[in-house]
């Protein structure tokens, strides 16, 4: 459940701030049409990042000690990085700043 | 040359950044970090046989089983299981059974069905081994529920005494029969020693009264989840404190009689050959706490499997069966290693589930898949062993390379540190 979530964080600020810049620079102008790009662009790399890659199993065995000391490391860092950007994305409405 | 105070990097060019890190750069780390810890594919692989290597182990070297010869847990009470067993054998189809045959006692069709390794049903208090009426307690269904019901919960063991139902799979291919020539050698092929396994399901009118059984016929599907265990005696067999890197499982549906012609799955004319999607998964069990490996492992094959003429046993031709092989990724074969508490394989057990699919959206029904059913198949379990320091120090050196490029981000996402403005200043 952890995982799903982590994932799901990423892969929405992903989203939100692909779907951000593009309307900064033109596109997307109704709030219906940033919804739906940005809802596809999350399912998209939703759907990349657990279906294609290994990275959901990473985090799994990260997160279930499998790993040891530096699959702990590893969450540790990547939490820390969803962290700084959703407070970026908060108080900037961009990922880094 | 650029002019003077023009911006390069914006925070439009920083977040293209982000995306291409977590959702290209990342994954590729990934994979590459995974792979590098895994032994990949190839004709060259070193598989061992772990089916032969029990065999040998308990027979000595390249002998066969001998006629008579039970499986280490026959009919002992304090047995702790055989080496290969159903942990669920499918959907429980009891009340079908008993609403075809409404003349039969409860507990007759009890152990039909398994769940977590415990035939689920009801204990009979009027049973007891002394007083059986079968002639053979080691074919007596009820011997399972006895035993299910003293060690309920208990589920690495203890509830597998008895062959039928409960058993999956022993080294006892086969029984004498001068008749038909099926005598007491080992089964091998292709240099793996194939053990004899029972479907997932069993006649009824081999072991209840004939008169209560008005259909003893298999109910024609067992669902499409399945999975068996391989115990403590089975996992020694994998190397001391060496980790796996591939498991191969070759399943096959055994014809009813041997050398029989399999006229009926005739290579090119055959209506049941069907494709299948196979995820596997695995779970290591380390003191009755079971931990399931992250991937599902996917197979797609065909259920049609061509074996060469061997005498006593097969003619050459199509029999229903495949390949299912399990390449670990570099986490899963770490974190198997470390559940094992080091690769302690003689104190784990395996539970390895498999999930069938049809390709062509169907549903699978009866479709064959080697063992559901009520007869015999043959099955044999083979691994690749991969250098264990290997793996780890893959693993931490790309996961600690990943974290810390991970933290770099993070500390360059803040406005307090912009490590491109600060190595591009003065150059562009």
């Amino acid at each position: 459940m952890m995982i799903n979530i982590l994932v799901l964080l990423i892969t929405t600020l992903i989203s939100m701030s692909i779907v951000g810049k593009a309307w900064e620079a033109g596109a997307f102008g109704g709030g219906l049409g940033r919804a739906f790009a940005g809802g596809s662009v999350g399912v998209v790399s939703n759907k990349f990042l657990v279906q294609y890659t290994q990275f959901e199993s990473l985090l799994n065995a990260s997160f279930t000690g499998g790993l040891g000391f530096v699959g702990y490391f590893f969450i540790l860092a990547t939490s820390i990085l969803i962290l700084v950007w959703i407070s970026n994305f908060i108080e900037y409405r961009t990922l880094i700043v | 040359m650029a002019k003077k105070g023009k911006r390069y990097f914006t925070p439009l060019t920083f977040n293209l950044v982000a995306v291409i890190w977590i959702i290209g750069f990342l994954p590729l780390a990934v994979a590459f970090v995974s792979n590098v810890g895994s032994g990949g594919g190839g004709d060259d692989l070193n598989w061992e046989n772990t089916t032969k290597e029990y065999t040998d182990l308990r027979y000595g070297e390249g002998n066969s089983p001998i006629y008579g010869d039970q499986p280490l847990c026959g009919v002992q009470f304090n047995c702790t299981g055989v080496e290969l067993a159903w942990d669920s054998n499918g959907v429980d189809r009891t009340p079908i059974y008993e609403y075809n045959n409404p003349d039969l006692d409860g507990f007759d069709v009890d152990c039909l069905y398994i769940k977590n390794g415990l035939c689920e049903g009801s204990f009979d208090p009027d049973y007891n081994e002394a007083n059986s009426n079968y002639a053979n307690p080691f074919y007596d269904v009820r011997d399972c529920d006895t035993t299910a019901f003293f060690f309920q919960g208990q589920y690495i063991s203890y509830n597998q005494e008895v062959q039928y139902n409960c058993e999956f799979a022993d080294p006892n291919w086969s029984y004498t029969d001068p008749t038909t020539g099926y005598t007491d050698f080992r089964m091998s092929y292709d240099g793996s020693t194939f053990w004899r396994g029972q479907d997932t399901h069993f006649a009824l009118d081999q072991y209840a009264t004939s008169a209560n059984v008005s259909d003893g016929t298999y109910v024609g599907d067992s669902g499409d989840k399945f999975s068996f265990r391989l115990n403590e005696l089975m996992m020694n067999t994998l190397p001391h404190r060496e980790m796996v890197d591939q498991f191969r499982f070759t399943i096959f549906d055994y014809p009813d009689a041997p050398l029989a012609n399999p006229a009926s799955h005739n290579c090119d004319t055959y209506s049941g050959w069907e494709d299948l999607e196979i995820s596997t998964q695995l779970t290591i069990e380390v003191e009755g706490e079971r931990t399931k490996l992250s991937t599902k492992y996917i197979t797609e094959t065909d259920n049609k499997f061509y074996i060469e003429a061997q005498p006593l046993y097969f003619t050459s031709g199509c029999y229903i069966g495949y390949e299912v092989i399990v390449d670990l990724n570099g986490f899963d074969t770490r974190e198997m290693y470390n559940v094992a508490n080091g690769g302690k394989w003689n104190e784990s057990t395996m539970i390895v589930e498999m999930e069938f699919e049809r390709t062509d959206g169907a549903p699978l029904g009866s479709t064959n898949i080697g063992f559901n059913g009520m007869d015999d198949f043959a099955i044999a379990i083979d691994y690749v062993q991969i250098d264990a320091q290997q793996v780890e120090f893959t693993t931490n050196v790309g996961l600690i390379g990943m974290g810390g490029a991970n933290i770099v981000l993070a500390m360059a996402s803040t406005p307090y540190w912009d490590p491109f403005k600060n190595f591009f200043k003065g150059r562009i």
